[in-house]
């Protein structure tokens, strides 16, 4: 079944095409890797996807659903969560609360009735924690969830969001570099565990060999446009993304 | 018709006050990123040490000179003791920074000089000049003289001056400047300075039409900002084409729709042009960034 | 903090009223008539820390809702006799309204665009004040208002109406507490730290901060209320920028991230000022004016400057810090967590 759809998504800031009509099809199972060299528009099309830019032009269908130009929060609810290249935590405050920041999304309960304390809050408030501590044992985080996110070593820190991500029940999980500056030690580590969540996943990542071995599906994109879309070996096997890219890696 | 013209010189009057304070907040923003909330006192400053003077029996040439200096001395000052320790700080932070700063010079002018406003006549006597049926004050045409000159030397300055060029690349992008050898920290006391400078200089000139109180400072602040508002925030031509307008809508408000609603007009403007086009209203191409 | 800490906390929080009166009869310069306004500016900033603290918007209109509840008390009872109480909900309602209004059109622009529209937004409405003299009595400004009463209860005495403003106080620290303490107060602190993360965890951040916003107008509604009925006479003086500015000294000396902050910044506030408007006259020869004025100022920009969380947030920071055994402010982490250059609000 199509999780997520794009047709001829596009977008330009200026002069620069950043994300070049991109039509991808996403099913609801498995990892996919987004890859490319710098500049070639992945943290892009991720915030194309989630909602966080709107496109130039093409649409975006997530779930069966038209999301094109809607808002983040709205696709947030919708099943779709993220992870940021540069952490995007909530600093000061503690890691359960980061967390439950993402377990609060599918509930309805507003400012009313947390002001007056009413039994809808205290429903809400049992569901969020309930949920944030089972993300945050599964992710090996319970020992610190009352830390301040930000008094975290940046390994757990990467974690953190991963747990704040999950928090939100996706159907579609965006992983925008998270191995980025984490020791190989680490970075198999966020390999295993995302292997292990089982939520169908799009990661973008530059330690091309761990994404090579993690995904079951490879997409390249160079300068905004896709250039390949394969199983890991024939993506490698295929000349353009050699000379793309992996030559590319290879030199330097 | 002479109405009409009246209100347009009028209306041309306060502009020229408004486009002088307005520059002032170009300058800053541009090379700080921070809203001078306290730009007005800097102006109340410059009026209060002049009318001091003056009334002391110094002549007005000098008393523009000490005006300038006193009010860029506390300018300096208060950019290397409240703000430049501040650097980094959010935005909310600064603004904070600089109100605390405004009521503080308030406070402090109000402990000096007392409630009671204070002036001294216009630079040149006589009759007010006669333009096509319209009165024009002679202070009116100082101010006049004043703003063109100030434009022409910020201008000259800003194109043809070492100093200026520098501050302007730090205003364009502080990074580049930086590797340049720019020092961010010293173009913000420089801005502060001028900017300062140039608020005393118009409270001294304004004293004649205006008198010079301990709360003077705040309504022209509000007004000045709205004007570089509508310039876009980043040029001072565009401040000053927009204090102009902002004078003339202001006088025209006064006397076509009702006098008592000018003021409520002049911040529904501010509120209009900041929620609907926070660029600003007029797109000056020749009015190059600080 | 464990729940006997949290409980001792409250008591002496409610207690800090009568023991406020109590001090009003030993010290010169404070009198219990002092304290009603102490408690009033105390609940309008505890709306205000919760607008700029935690939805992260500077506002530079408070007063504007405050104007809103005065002005609705003061014409509903002295021109149309509603008995007050029913006028100071009809006020919480008008400004709820209009803040709703507002912060959709202002929460378009960000930083210094916002805080200088709140402020537009202020003046404009202080200035139709004095304008519209039909409803308002115009700069003359309008009396007759009666005291607060509820049922037969009066607040005919400043002690009366000093203990229910400062009841109303608790009642509205413990509101904030319970909001802050919500899904609703993570999803605020969250967009303080990053709007762009809250949203993707499913964080509506406009309606978040439309919320927040008319709540905080709220407590400025039922403090102008309380405001008119006890002085019994409103006029736009009492309401213009400077009260705005005042509301935002004190919710910023006691701490904008504190729930705490708005009475702490009161009481800190109120007393340093009377006292300077004691001491002052003694060093500066015939002082006039509000000179208590610089006393703001200056405990304004020295708070921000040396501890920027304001006395309560310093407090509860330091308690924190002390509970998990480390002291000192953790290592700064990656690239953006250190000096990123403050972003314009509007592209060149």
């Amino acid at each position: 079944m199509t999780l997520l759809r794009t047709v001829g998504l596009t977008k330009r800031f200026g002069g620069v095409t950043a994300v070049d009509d991109l039509s991808i099809e996403l099913g609801d199972v498995g990892i996919t890797a987004l890859i490319g060299p710098n500049g070639a528009g992945k943290t892009t099309a991720f915030n194309l996807l989630c909602g966080v830019l709107p496109p130039s032009s093409g649409t975006v269908e997530f779930r069966g659903r038209d999301v094109t130009g809607q808002p983040p929060h709205r696709i947030a609810v919708l099943g779709m969560a993220r992870t940021f290249q540069n952490l995007e935590l909530f600093g000061d405050m503690s890691v359960r609360d980061n967390v439950m920041v993402g377990a609060g999304a599918h509930l309805r309960g507003g400012i009313v009735s947390a002001a007056l304390r009413l039994p809808r809050h205290r429903s809400d408030e049992r569901a969020a924690r309930e949920r944030s501590d089972a993300v945050l044992e599964r992710l090996g985080l319970g020992d610190v969830a009352d830390r301040p996110a930000s008094d975290l070593p940046y390994g757990l820190q990467r974690r953190v969001e991963l747990a704040r991500a999950l928090a939100t029940d996706p159907a579609l999980l965006l992983l925008d570099e998270p191995m980025a500056g984490l020791s190989g030690g680490e970075a198999a580590e966020v390999a295993g565990a995302v292997r292990a969540i089982g939520v169908p996943t799009l990661i973008v990542e530059h330690h091309v060999e761990t994404v090579m071995a993690l995904s079951d599906r490879v997409l390249v994109l160079n300068f905004g446009r896709l250039l390949a879309d394969g199983t890991p070996a024939e993506v490698r096997a295929d000349p353009a993304v050699v000379e793309a890219y992996l030559g590319a890696e290879d030199a330097a | 018709m002479a109405e009409l013209l009246q209100s347009l010189v009028t209306g041309l009057t306060l502009g020229a006050m408004y486009a002088m304070v307005g520059v002032g907040f170009v300058l800053i923003y541009n090379v700080t990123g921070i809203i001078n909330f306290a730009q007005g006192e800097y102006l109340m400053l410059g009026a209060m040490t002049a009318v001091t003077l003056v009334a002391a029996g110094v002549g007005l040439p000098l008393a523009f000179l000490a005006a300038v200096g006193v009010a860029a001395a506390v300018g300096g000052v208060v950019e290397r003791v409240a703000i430049r320790p501040a650097r980094g700080a959010s935005i909310e932070t600064l603004i904070l920074i600089t109100i605390g700063v405004s009521i503080t010079l308030n406070g402090v002018a109000l402990l000096v000089w007392g409630v009671n406003p204070r002036r001294y006549g216009p630079f040149t006597a006589g009759p007010p000049v006669e333009l096509a049926g319209a009165a024009l004050s002679r202070q009116s045409v100082w101010v006049f003289a004043f703003t063109a000159l100030v434009a022409g030397a910020l201008w000259w300055f800003l194109e043809r001056t070492t100093s200026g060029k520098a501050m302007r690349a730090c205003a364009m992008n502080p990074e580049a400047a930086m590797l340049q050898g720019i020092s961010s920290s010293r173009m913000s006391l420089y801005a502060f300075l001028l900017a300062t400078g140039i608020a005393g200089a118009t409270g001294m000139v304004l004293v004649p039409i205006t008198s010079a109180s301990y709360n003077m400072g705040l309504p022209l602040a509000l007004r000045g900002f709205t004007a570089a508002v509508i310039g876009g925030l980043v040029s001072p031509l565009g401040a000053i084409a927009g204090g102009l307008l902002l004078g003339v809508a202001e006088a025209s408000a006064a006397r076509f729709v009702s006098s008592g609603l000018k003021d409520a007009i002049a911040f529904a403007v501010l509120f209009a042009v900041l929620v609907l086009r926070p660029q600003g209203l007029l797109r000056l191409r020749l009015a190059s960034r600080v | 903090m464990s729940w006997p800490w949290r409980l001792a906390g409250w008591a002496l929080f409610v207690l800090a009223g009568p023991a406020l009166l109590a001090l009003a009869g030993q010290v010169p310069f404070l009198t219990s008539g002092r304290l009603v306004f102490l408690a009033i500016t105390a609940l309008a900033a505890v709306g205000l820390c919760l607008i700029m603290g935690f939805a992260g918007q500077v506002s530079l209109g408070h007063a504007a809702f405050y104007a809103v509840g005065a002005y609705a008390s003061g014409i509903l009872t002295a021109g149309y006799g509603v008995p007050p109480i029913v006028a100071l909900l009809a006020g919480m309602v008008l400004a709820g309204a209009a803040a709703a209004g507002v912060a959709r059109a202002v929460f378009r622009v960000s930083g210094h665009f916002l805080a200088m529209a709140t402020l537009a937004f202020g003046l404009i409405l202080y200035y139709s004040l004095g304008h519209f003299r039909t409803v308002t009595g115009g700069n003359a400004g309008r009396g007759g208002i009666p005291k607060l009463a509820i049922g037969s209860w009066e607040a005919t005495t400043d002690t009366r109406m000093f203990l229910l403003c400062w009841a109303l106080v608790v009642l509205g620290v413990l509101v904030a507490r319970n909001v802050v303490d919500s899904r609703t107060g993570r999803a605020l602190r969250a967009t303080g730290a990053s709007e762009v993360a809250a949203g993707c965890c499913g964080v509506n951040v406009v309606r978040a901060k439309v919320g927040v916003f008319v709540l905080g107008a709220l407590y400025a509604a039922v403090a102008g209320s309380l405001y008119a009925h006890y002085v019994t006479y409103i006029a736009p003086e009492e309401f213009g920028l400077l009260k705005s500015i005042q509301f935002l000294v004190v919710a910023t000396v006691g701490g904008l991230t504190s729930v705490w902050g708005g009475p702490v910044g009161a009481v800190v506030l109120v007393l340093l000022t009377e006292a300077s408007r004691e001491a002052i006259p003694l060093f500066v020869e015939g002082a006039t004016g509000p000179y208590e004025l610089t006393i703001y100022g200056l405990v304004l920009v020295v708070v921000l400057l040396l501890f920027n969380r304001g006395i309560a947030g310093g407090i509860a920071h330091a308690w924190r810090a002390r509970g998990r055994g480390g002291g000192g402010d953790p290592e700064p982490l990656a690239e953006d967590a250190t000096g990123r250059p403050v972003p314009r609000e509007v592209a060149p």
